[in-house]
Order: structure tokens, then C-alpha cells, then sequence
């Protein structure tokens, strides 16, 4: 994503006046500040970069108060699931707790989104500036946007980014997020939801590939077979990005870091952590997430005590879904094929607890078919 | 004749033509766009690329000494 001139973030299309809704309003309606004082030190008193952040009921709520209400319930806003699972990692005793928390508000929570950036700017994480002379983008746009903050692995997969994989075939055919990823998703339907796979309104497969169980379909036989018992993405998705070892501080000037050990490209068949009615596959792929012990080391030492009571592979949707892949050209590409499960020996000495969950048991990998 | 007629036509459509438009521009003049009124300091500066362009070299040197992001931040997030 090229980066803008420190003008061009602050630049406004003239032709933003003629915005029959939001170019009727006064700047300092929702920017505060005073528009009659010819001094640009002083005029900007009191200015509010993004009246939408916090809370959105006063400027963009004014009228849109149905997407408004939901606002602090969704996950781009809230980043609750980041909480949820450092709270259950985290050391209960206060102080120490306190000294996390802490950590979270300065490091984790920062990657928020809200209404602003994502439809007049470009999230203040990845640098801020308004995306098109702060006309109101209906669609936000996916390099500048959406790729702007998911970029490591989404980006990566979707786009073909990673050295010898190609592209999701999604993307081949033109897809942008918001083919499959809907406002309403997006916008939160006012439910709390531990994590975004819980989200009811999410995107699913069969949304689109209704037509994957019928008799007449070509491959029917292997969808019914694996029905259930496998996610879509086990079969269909290519080798994905996987991190490992963050460590979050503050740099002698004060300003936060974050560092990671490295990251590597892998791919992984393991348990479902997250087993329910929605989702009921037994396997799923699974990404390794960068929680480390030490993650919050810089400002507490044993901050995470309870380390042990989540996986750090967790269940992951990589976005570079091909109908052909290595493990789906024969069974037994798959069928009895460790190299592509989740065995102990992948998994770091010190986290092999904390994965148990997840980790297939070799008596569980799926024996090799007689041809 | 028949030339005539049709020239004649032609300026009397033209005509009415142009007195429609001159009775919209009232309306066209009267929509209010408040960041384009003059005295919109706001907008006057922020459509401005020069104005802009001057301020925020004027923001660089003064700020020329504080470090923006971190240079110890490593790996990918």
C-alpha cells in the first residue's frame, strides 16, 4: 500500500460539498473546531480527527442509528475476542492482572477500526489519510482498507503473495471482501460473540456452492463422505502463514513495539477447538498464533499464568482456497499422511498442554485407503 | 419558405430552451453547501494542496525531533 504525503492524509475533494447528505454539514458539526478563524493553530482548538471513535451516536449515528446501535458490539470496534482470551490466559491476581491489562489497552487494543476508518479514511494503524479526499465510501476499498490491517496472512493468501502459492480462486474471479464478508458482518448485529466464528451472519461456503451435496454433482460423493466430519477449507486451502513469539514493550522515547521470533509457512490439519452445532467438522486447519509465555514479559513477568488454557494453533479460515490441492488430488494424498496433521513433535516443547486439544492423536489420522 | 419555417422553429425551441435553464438557476444558486461557503476556514484550507502543503512542512519542522513510530517494532503483525 503506497503511502500518502502527510498532505495528501488531510487533503478534502472540494467536490465532498457537493455530498447531498454529508456536504450539507458544517465541518465542526462533527469535527468540533472553528471554521471563521483564519488561524490554523488556533482554528483547530477542540478538533475531533475521528468523531466516530468512541462512540459514533452524535455524528454518524445522527443518522445512520441503526447501524449505530450495534456499533460497540462489533468485534472490529470492540476487539473483544482479544480481551476474552488474554483475560483467560492472564494471572489472576490483581496486580499483576492490572499490569496486562494494561499491556492490552497500549498494544492489542490499538488495531480497532470504527466507522470513519474504514468509509472516509484508512485505519489510523495502518498510517490514517483519507482514502479519496474524505468522500464517503459506501464500500471501503480492500488494498487500503481492509488489506491495510488484515495483511500479514490475508492479504498474503488472498493475492497470491506468499512464494509459490497462488492466489484464492476467489480472488481469481474478481471477488472483493465484501462479496462474502456483508455490511451487516461487518457492522455487528448487536450480539456478543466470543470470538468471529461465532458471528451468526458470518460468510459460509455453502451460501455460494449450495449445490456441492447434490446427486448430480460432480464430486457429491467426497463432499457427502467428508460431511461433518471435515472443514471446507481442509481440502481446499493451500499453505498459510503462521507466527510465532510476540513480545509487545515500550522503546527508550516511550513509543510501544511489538517484535515477533519470525513467522513460517505451513499447513496444518488438527482438532476442531471450537466444536458446536455451527460448526461441526472434527478436523480443521489450523494456524499457529504468535502468543508467546513471555508475550507481556516488558511489563509484568508471569503475567500469563494460565497460558496452558488455550491453544496458541487455533482454528483458522486461510483465505487461498483453491478447488485443487495437494491434499485433495488422491485420498491417500491425505489418508495416512502425518505430515499434514497436527502431531506432538510440531508443536513447541513448552506449548504441547496448552495444544492437547487440538494435537491429533496418531490413532486418529485417517488410515491409508486400499485402492 | 419551408427553410424559413424551420430556422424559425429552431429559434423559438432554443428560445424557451434558454429561459428553462435561466429559471432553474435561482434553485441550482440557492442549494445550501455549507463547506463551500466563503467563510468556511475548514474548507478553504483543506481543499487547498499548496495551503496544505505549506502547514504541514511548517508541522515537520517543528515536530522534527519526536520520533513517530517505534524503530524497535520486528516481525509482522
Amino acid at each position: 500500500m503506497e503511502p500518502l504525503a502527510p498532505h495528501e492524509k488531510v487533503y478534502v475533494d472540494s467536490s465532498f460539498a457537493e455530498d447531498e447528505n454529508h456536504g450539507q454539514l458544517g465541518c465542526e458539526e462533527c469535527h468540533g473546531g472553528n471554521p471563521n478563524d483564519p488561524n490554523w493553530k488556533t482554528a483547530h482548538n477542540g478538533v475531533v480527527r475521528d468523531p466516530s471513535y468512541p462512540d459514533p451516536s452524535e455524528s454518524c449515528g445522527a443518522c445512520h442509528d441503526d447501524i449505530a446501535e450495534n456499533y460497540q458490539k462489533s468485534l472490529h470496534v470492540n476487539l473483544s475476542p482479544f480481551k476474552k482470551i488474554i483475560d483467560m490466559r492472564a494471572t489472576p491476581a490483581k496486580v499483576i492482572y492490572e499490569k496486562v491489562n494494561a499491556a492490552r489497552e497500549s498494544h492489542c487494543t490499538v488495531c480497532h477500526s470504527s466507522c470513519g476508518q474504514c468509509h472516509i479514511s484508512r485505519p489510523d494503524t495502518a498510517g490514517g489519510g483519507f482514502l479519496e479526499g474524505h468522500l464517503f465510501q459506501k464500500r471501503p476499498p480492500v488494498h487500503t482498507v481492509c488489506t491495510a490491517c488484515h495483511g500479514s496472512r490475508i492479504e498474503k493468501e488472498y493475492f497470491g503473495k506468499n512464494k509459490g502459492i497462488p492466489p484464492d480462486i476467489h480472488r481469481q474471479k474478481y471477488f472483493k471482501c465484501s462479496k462474502c464478508h456483508k455490511a451487516d458482518e461487518m457492522h455487528g448485529d448487536g450480539k456478543e460473540y466470543a470470538s468471529r466464528y461465532a458471528v451468526e451472519n458470518g460468510p459460509k461456503c455453502l451460501d455460494c456452492h449450495q449445490t456441492i451435496y447434490d446427486p448430480k454433482a460432480s464430486n457429491a460423493k467426497d463432499h457427502w463422505v467428508h460431511k461433518d466430519e471435515v472443514s471446507c477449507q481442509v481440502c481446499h486451502s493451500l499453505p498459510y502463514k503462521n507466527c510465532s513469539g510476540c513480545h509487545v514493550g515500550k522503546d527508550k522515547n516511550g513509543l510501544t513495539f511489538f517484535k515477533t521470533d519470525g513467522s513460517f509457512m505451513d499447513f496444518k490439519i488438527g482438532l476442531n477447538p471450537l466444536r458446536c452445532e455451527k460448526r461441526p467438522e472434527r478436523f480443521v486447519t489450523l494456524r499457529r498464533v504468535p502468543a508467546a509465555h513471555g508475550t507481556f514479559d516488558f511489563y509484568t513477568k508471569n503475567g500469563l499464568s494460565n497460558f496452558d488454557k488455550l491453544p496458541t494453533w487455533k482454528l483458522a479460515t486461510p483465505h487461498n482456497i483453491r478447488r485443487q490441492t495437494p491434499q485433495n488430488r488422491t485420498c491417500n494424498a491425505c489418508h495416512g499422511n502425518p505430515d499434514l496433521f497436527l502431531i506432538e513433535k510440531d508443536v513447541k516443547p513448552s506449548h504441547i498442554t496448552a495444544n492437547k486439544a487440538v494435537i491429533v492423536p496418531r490413532e486418529l489420522i485417517p488410515e491409508t485407503r486400499v485402492q | 419558405m419551408k427553410r424559413g419555417q424551420n430556422i424559425k422553429s429552431v429559434r423559438r425551441a432554443v428560445t424557451i430552451a434558454a429561459l428553462f435553464a435561466v429559471s432553474l438557476l435561482p434553485l441550482s444558486t440557492g442549494k445550501a453547501v455549507n463547506p463551500a461557503k466563503g467563510e468556511n476556514h475548514c474548507f478553504t484550507c483543506h481543499t487547498s494542496a499548496r495551503e496544505l502543503l505549506k502547514i504541514t512542512r511548517e508541522i515537520a519542522k517543528s515536530t522534527k525531533n519526536k520520533p513517530g513510530a517505534s524503530p524497535e517494532s520486528k516481525g509482522e503483525g
